[in-house]
């Protein structure tokens, strides 16, 4: 009861939190970076892409996405440190169109693959990780508050499901994984179309 | 201690909290997310088309149990980006009346076409019914709420007609699936009346 009570009242404090999509207030800006990819919902919704995408193609010897996206994160983060605050917000959203797509479709991809998409991913969420009104150090907080995050969420995600796969080896798990990644393309694929509507 | 059901009572309630004071319509996460998950449960002309969907899949088996409710929210997509665009769709009433016809009458006549003829088939008709919801979508203020909301609710259904489909196993079941298909097959006629 104590955990499954624990589990609820996160669980009810979080929606009204995630769908700020902005910084908390109270809260220095490591931990508004750290927060950020749980805020943005391309950003959610890319990383949970590839989560899916490195849980059904396996971990050994190494979840290639995982080394896609940091790679791709630092060097996003790097540019955004200087640049200003670009949209990558239809990137994303086509990110996990692919993403998604190739989960769906449940074919083993090459590791050259897996890295290039996990590094375009993470290019395009660093580069829209940087907060335009913050400068200095506060922006190069944030910004590696976005990195990691954006490394914890995936990489947590990502171990937890390969368990569970590994343990309940069940046709009908994986079956899910590919059901959800339909969905996640559907939710995406229209919210690219409404990206491109209301960018003109 | 040990667990009692009732412990979480209130903690349900305070999870809904959240959707109740929302209670708004499209411009909040809740109200964006039930006007989404809404729109085709509320529509019949949707639901007994998704349910026709999960029995055709079940009646077909594997892979088409699991195949067909990934083609056509992937498909579904595709029109509704068409639908975000502006681009116009000619009868899609029709068509959302007719994938109730065609697809309840393939369940009733335990129709067995390739799968990739079944799979092209609940496509096409994916398209319109992707294009009626996604033109509501450039009103919702919360787009992804709204998106996700339609494409869960049509996920349920689709799981709804595989349970119903699941009957196929006692043949007296094969029997009542059939004649399921054959009650959504009417009632598409009954929509595609009142299309014109």
């Amino acid at each position: 009861m104590r955990v499954c009570a624990r589990l609820l009242l996160l669980a009810a404090l979080l929606p009204s939190a995630a769908w700020a999509h902005g910084t908390i207030p109270g809260v220095n800006q490591f931990y508004n970076g750290l927060l950020h990819p749980l805020l943005a919902p391309a950003h959610l919704l890319s990383l949970l892409s590839l989560t899916l995408l490195a849980a059904q193609q396996g971990m050994k010897p190494v979840a290639h996405e995982l080394v896609g996206l940091a790679a791709g994160l630092l060097g996003g983060a790097l540019a955004a440190a200087w640049a200003g605050d670009p949209d990558t917000d239809r990137w994303l959203w086509a990110g996990v169109v692919a993403v998604a797509a190739a989960v769906a479709w449940a074919r083993p991809l090459p590791a050259a693959v897996r890295v290039g998409a996990a590094a375009m991913v993470g290019l395009a969420i660093g580069l829209g990780s940087a907060d335009v009104a913050l400068h200095g150090g506060p922006r190069v907080a944030a910004l590696v508050g976005s990195v990691i995050g954006a490394l914890l969420l995936p990489a947590e995600l990502t171990l937890v499901l390969e368990s569970v796969l590994k343990r309940w080896p069940h046709p009908a798990l994986r079956i899910g994984l590919r059901v959800l990644a339909s969905w996640l393309l559907a939710c995406a694929l229209l919210m690219l179309a409404l990206a491109f509507r209301r960018g003109g | 201690m040990r667990t009692r059901p009732l412990h979480a009572v209130p903690l349900l309630l305070l999870l809904a909290a959240g959707a109740c004071q929302a209670h708004a319509g499209a411009d909040t996460l809740a109200g964006g997310f039930f006007s989404g998950f809404l729109h085709p449960v509320l529509g019949w002309d949707h639901v007994v088309a998704m349910v026709a969907v999960g029995l055709w899949g079940a009646f077909l088996g594997a892979p088409a149990i699991w195949l067909l409710p990934v083609v056509f929210p992937t498909v579904m997509a595709l029109g509704g980006a068409l639908g975000v665009a502006g681009v116009p769709l000619p009868g899609v009433e029709i068509g959302i009346a007719a994938s109730a016809i065609v697809i309840g009458a393939m369940v009733a006549l335990a129709v067995r076409p390739p799968l990739w003829l079944a799979a092209i088939v609940v496509g096409v008709f994916a398209i319109f019914h992707g294009h009626a919801h996604g033109t509501e979508l450039p009103d919702a203020a919360n787009a992804l709420a709204f998106s996700a909301g339609f494409v869960l609710a049509t996920g349920l259904l689709h799981l709804a007609g595989i349970g119903l489909g699941t009957l196929v196993r006692w043949p007296w079941g094969r029997w009542a699936v059939r004649a399921g298909g054959g009650l959504i097959s009417g009632a598409g006629l009954f929509f595609l009346a009142q299309a014109f």
